[in-house]
């Protein structure tokens, strides 16, 4: 049997205090792929970072990723466009990227690429990292039989500090119920907090909880993080029985249209 | 039947402590199966299980104990396998004070066996300074409690190897003299000599051990004659097809404590290179032990199929290289698939978990998860739930469950194993209370410094150890694994009454690690085929990204 291939999302909060988190994994990452080496036949990565503001007239949200960004135009909307589609109710935008096309765009396997977009990234903003991990989540994975899907979510806030508060942990439970039909190996490092908890409960879930001083994450031992996820991702089986069917876009992302306005700081 | 006090004691603990001890499915065949009772029915006990009957079946299932097997299977539609009985057998001697020094009838402890003094001796020569004194203040009385007690000691490696199995006299044993006189190499020689080839084709069953290929179901009663004889019960935590960490850990045990018995807690093969070596040792070992042996199966044991329209064997596990290894094709590929189903039948009737009388649950992996548990909660006590922990989604949970730290997971069914926590396990002990489950020993959970402990347990008052017998390192496929990369010292668990098994540390003996390096895995064949390497980094950041 073939070695299986590693599908492998950062979701990252990019929010103002996270800069030192971007160095730590640009840093560290080799960490996480030599425990992989001889087990793994390819590493695929992808990344959502995600930070959210609000404004006047609602929240606006900054997710990018591994696809080219188009420089301050659409903001957020090159990874939400791939994936949903842009702009459905103006009439003016495309349909979602069929999925072989952004799988394309989104995944890579050169780590150069990756290093090279985080160093991209602006903090700017607050954060909503339930609805960053469900963007995660409708990622194109490659399929379950020979793929082990991976999702490592960092963030220095608990969840329920984001833009939306607690609200987003209302639809925790289907959230969950997707990590878990996706066959997600889902890695935290995040502050406690109730849906933390609760995220730690999700089968082949592994959460280290932060303390509750945390800037950026600049603190966190990445090393060993790193080592560690490396190490569980090689030894965990693959999933082979079938994937069932599961809610895209459980927080209507896909109803999101593109906006000029400027990300607030904190 | 006139009985001895002796003997009557035996038979009357069996029948209370079968009521703790239970087993799912055991080394044997349904031609041998027998009923196990179960707390809520005690009249369907063991009434044949006295000692006289035990003494019987060695060889054969005594009459009264097939009676009682014909009697009870339709009458309560349970079919627990025969390693149930090892398990009754078990609690029968401890109940009696012949196991692992538990506690007499009349309260009162005996005296440690020789073999028992030896390893505490040893113990007392711990590097780490490990006072002995710390290891004796937990609180047997208090069991409940917080428990961080699991004591580590440190024994040297026995001097010499004071016996080691009898070498099985194969027709041809072309690589069995060749090798250097090495306690490991020489072990594994023999061992190796014994599945030759040549007696696999000759099908010689006076030539091997009267183990695999004997016919009917003599080889797998091994198990079931007495687990009854032993000073003291050591637990051995996954193997994968590490002969050198197999011999090494019984070498050491048996030096230490003659009168040992043997609880392995499953995956024999696979990963490491010696998986076939591995099968022939342990079960030579539980035939020249009778009764002192118990192989639980592994998620990697029992993962094992045959694909009759593929002519395939496949396994639902990964890695799978044992299944590779069969599914070779060459000139005796037809031995191979002999020798394969003939596994298959063995690994499909071993036990997946035993109870000890004390209430600790020794398994490979876990228990039923807490979506099985309701179910069980609303099934009357006796054949019910017999039943419930004979079907086949519960007993895969015992072999594919993973334990974990935290407090409780939700089993994900759409997933090929799921993991527990600490919350999980309480549950299943209320759930079945009638058994007295108290305490958790599992593999399945490779630990890089051969246990765990459990911390997070520990600190909510829930007692669980995992073990790891293996001592290769986890990138198994590369020859340095078993070299450098070789754990320094390998782990087994000793059983003690009322408390979690403590961790025995056993210092591998670096030269001969070497020496079986050297002429058993750096020569391998398997070591030299070249691996695909992992995604590497491009160009300039290959320094920041690098390669292993």
């Amino acid at each position: 049997m073939p070695s299986p291939n590693v599908d492998l999302v950062f979701v990252i909060d990019t929010s103002a205090s996270m800069a030192p988190c971007f160095d730590q994994v640009r840093t560290h990452l080799h960490a996480v792929v030599s425990p992989m080496q001889g087990h793994v036949n390819r590493v695929s990565f992808a990344l959502v970072a995600a930070s959210a503001s609000t404004n006047g007239s609602g929240v606006l949200y900054h997710v990018q990723s591994l696809a080219e960004s188009s420089a301050g135009v659409d903001l957020g909307m090159d990874l939400v466009g791939l994936l949903y589609g842009t702009g459905r109710h103006d009439g003016r935008g495309h349909g979602p990227q069929s999925a072989a096309s952004a799988r394309e765009q989104l995944f890579t396997t050169d780590a150069d690429r990756l290093i090279r977009r985080l160093g991209m990234l602006e903090p700017a903003g607050d954060e909503d990292m339930l609805l960053a991990l469900d963007i995660a989540l409708d990622l194109p994975f490659g399929p379950l039989e020979t793929t082990k899907r991976v999702v490592a979510l960092f963030s220095d806030e608990p969840f329920e500090s984001g833009v939306a508060g607690d609200g987003s942990n209302r639809l925790l439970p289907e959230l969950i119920d997707k990590i878990q039909a996706r066959r997600i190996h889902l890695f935290l490092a995040v502050p406690e907090g109730p849906a933390a908890h609760q995220l730690a409960s999700v089968d082949r879930a592994e959460v280290e909880f932060l303390g509750d001083e945390q800037n950026g994450l600049a603190d966190v031992d990445f090393t060993r993080l790193f080592a560690q996820m490396g190490r569980s991702i090689s030894s965990a089986s693959l999933q082979e029985t079938a994937e069932p069917a599961y809610r895209r876009a459980l927080y209507e992302q896909d109803k999101w249209v593109p906006s000029q306005g400027v990300m607030s700081g904190r | 039947m006139s009985q001895s006090p002796r003997h009557r004691r035996a038979g009357i603990h069996c029948r209370i402590q079968a009521a703790i001890a239970w087993v799912g499915v055991a080394c044997v065949g349904p031609e041998s199966a027998m009923a196990i009772p179960l707390p809520a029915m005690p009249e369907a006990s063991v009434l044949g299980r006295t000692p006289e009957s035990h003494a019987d079946r060695r060889g054969s299932p005594s009459p009264a104990a097939v009676g009682a097997d014909v009697g009870q299977r339709d009458a309560i539609g349970l079919v627990l396998m025969t390693a149930g009985l090892a398990a009754m057998a078990l609690a029968a001697s401890l109940a009696m004070g012949g196991g692992m020094r538990g506690g007499r009838r009349d309260g009162t402890r005996r005296g440690r066996p020789e073999g028992h003094r030896c390893i505490r001796e040893q113990g007392d020569m711990n590097a780490e300074g490990l006072d002995r004194d710390d290891r004796d203040v937990t609180d047997e009385t208090m069991p409940s409690e917080p428990c961080r007690a699991i004591s580590v000691i440190v024994t040297p490696a026995p001097a010499a190897v004071p016996h080691r199995p009898q070498a099985p006299q194969a027709p041809q044993a072309p690589q069995a003299v060749e090798t250097p006189r090495q306690p490991a190499l020489e072990a594994i020689a023999r061992t190796r000599s014994a599945y030759s080839h040549q007696a696999w084709g000759s099908f010689d069953r006076d030539a091997v051990p009267k183990l695999l290929f004997y016919g009917g179901n003599r080889f797998r009663q091994f198990t079931v004659d007495a687990l009854d004889a032993a000073d003291e019960w050591f637990v051995i935590g996954d193997i994968h097809g590490d002969f050198f960490a197999l011999h090494t850990i019984i070498s050491h045990v048996r030096a230490a404590c003659p009168g040992f018995g043997i609880i392995f807690l499953g995956d024999l093969i696979d990963r490491g290179p010696h998986p076939i070596e591995c099968l022939w040792y342990l079960l030579k070992l539980a035939d020249d032990l009778p009764g002192r042996v118990l192989w639980l199966a592994g998620n990697h044991d029992v993962g094992v199929v045959y694909d009759e329209p593929a002519g395939m064997f496949r396994s639902t596990v990964q890695p799978a290289e044992f299944v590779s290894d069969l599914n070779v094709v060459d000139s005796f590929s037809p031995l191979r698939r002999g020798f394969g189903r003939e596994y298959i039948e063995l690994a499909r009737g071993l036990p997946r978990a035993a109870v000890m009388p004390d209430g600790l649950l020794l398994t490979h992996g876990g228990f039923p998860h807490t979506d099985l548990q309701g179910e069980l909660a609303r099934l009357p006590r006796g054949n019910a739930r017999g039943r419930w922990l004979e079907s086949d989604e519960v007993l895969r949970d015992f072999t594919h469950l993973r334990i974990t730290r935290y407090p409780t997971r939700r089993p994900n069914r759409l997933s090929i194993s799921c993991s527990y926590g600490y919350r999980d396990f309480e549950s299943f002990r209320r759930s079945l209370d009638g058994y007295g489950i108290r305490r958790l020993v599992t593999g399945h959970q490779h630990c890089a410094a051969g246990y765990d402990d459990h911390p997070e347990w520990a600190e909510h008052g829930v007692e669980a150890l995992t073990l790891t017998g293996f001592g290769f390192a986890d990138d198994h496929d590369r020859p340095e694994s078993y070299g450098p990369g070789y754990r320094r010292e390998l782990t087994v668990g000793r059983c003690r009454p009322d408390r979690i098994p403590e961790v025995v540390r056993i210092p591998v003996d670096e030269a001969e690690l070497a020496a079986f390096h050297r002429v058993e895995i750096a020569t391998m064949p398997r070591f030299a085929a070249v691996r695909q390497p992992a995604a590497v980094p491009s160009s300039d950041d290959r320094a920041v990204v690098g390669t292993a």
